[in-house]
């Protein structure tokens, strides 16, 4: 009986509460997009975005920062083993997907090189990985964007050593000598 | 549905929304904020190292273009946004266009790419250096960048 009685109420407030947490969330994404907007307003109000060229500045410093917080991701999950490789894939997916939609002609060379050196990354890992086949894979598709970069030498073992150069600098520590010092 | 469960649902609804919106607004707008006010000086960077590593990499053409776009880029930035540090990048992105010009023996590009060079780098607050310390100085710079 007792069931019975507390069934309905036990129902409308389940169904109460599931409306709360997700409106709450959709509310959250709302105010967030309502945050860049409102941000965005300020600017031009006071000014910062009336010049016709700053749209074109701030898309590309926008590409450029997207390139970078692709980046990150890469870089601060290297040490762990299973994310570091779901990272530098999602580091060349969105370099990709970067490249196909990006406006400003002056940045495709420099999702490129980026691109290229996330290639080089992951033919290392994949190597590291006894995954010969897609280390090779990997391997190629770097060169390709390197020989098209203009890059006087792009073998195997020389973009290895560019690779590990631009890791070293995220990690603040010195370069491998090419002498062996 | 009874109008209780009505009255209920849509109050579930209301103050979920706004309080959600409330502190979505609350915790984005700091970051949207810093994101705006730090893109102009963070994100030029992943340019700068593309057009070093290009400089550094690639042939001399490449090389060129490279340093040409970043220029050309930051000009823009600096007609918007003046500010020091992308003056010293423009200083030693012109440095280095007047040294690939000068060893394919173009010393009248060369020269005028250096006084382009001297003037963002007097423009930055810096003292103006003559055209063999701005060498000098890109010298100690590329060896540093390659550490």
């Amino acid at each position: 009986m007792a069931g019975m009685k507390k069934g309905p109420i036990g129902v409308w407030f389940n169904v109460a509460l599931v409306i709360l947490v997700s409106s709450a969330w959709v509310g959250s994404k709302a105010g967030s997009k309502i945050a860049q907007l409102w941000e965005k307003h300020q600017r031009q109000k006071h000014g910062m975005v009336r010049d016709p060229n700053w749209a074109h500045v701030e898309s590309t410093l926008s590409e450029l920062s997207a390139i970078q917080i692709l980046q990150l991701y890469a870089f601060v999950t290297r040490n762990d083993k299973n994310l570091s490789k779901k990272y530098l894939l999602n580091e060349i997916m969105g370099l990709e997907e970067l490249k196909r939609r990006s406006g400003a002609a002056e940045i495709g060379p420099v999702i490129d090189i980026y691109l290229a050196l996330a290639y080089v990354d992951a033919a290392i890992a994949e190597e590291q990985d006894n995954n010969k086949e897609l280390a090779t894979k990997n391997m190629s598709s770097a060169q390709t964007l390197f020989r098209s970069l203009g890059w006087r030498d792009y073998s195997e073992e020389a973009l290895k050593l560019v690779v590990r150069r631009e890791l070293d600098r995220w990690n603040g520590q010195p370069q491998i000598r090419l002498d062996g010092k | 549905m009874t109008l209780a469960a009505k009255v209920t649902y849509f109050t579930a609804l209301f103050i979920g929304l706004s309080v959600g919106a409330f502190f979505g607004f609350k915790t984005a707008a700091p970051m949207v904020e810093a994101y705006y006010d730090n893109l102009h000086l963070t994100a030029p960077m992943v340019f700068s190292r593309f057009s070093y590593l290009q400089y550094s990499y690639a042939d001399t053409a490449h090389a060129k273009a490279a340093l040409y776009a970043l220029a050309g880029f930051l000009e823009e930035l600096e007609k918007l946004q003046p500010e020091q540090a992308q003056e010293r990048e423009l200083a030693f992105t012109y440095a280095r266009l007047a040294v690939l010009e000068e060893a394919a023996e173009k010393l009248d590009e060369s020269h005028a790419l250096m006084a382009k060079a001297r003037y963002w780098h007097s423009s930055s607050g810096l003292r103006d250096y003559s055209e063999s310390e701005m060498k000098a100085t890109l010298k100690i710079l590329d060896a540093r960048a390659q550490e």
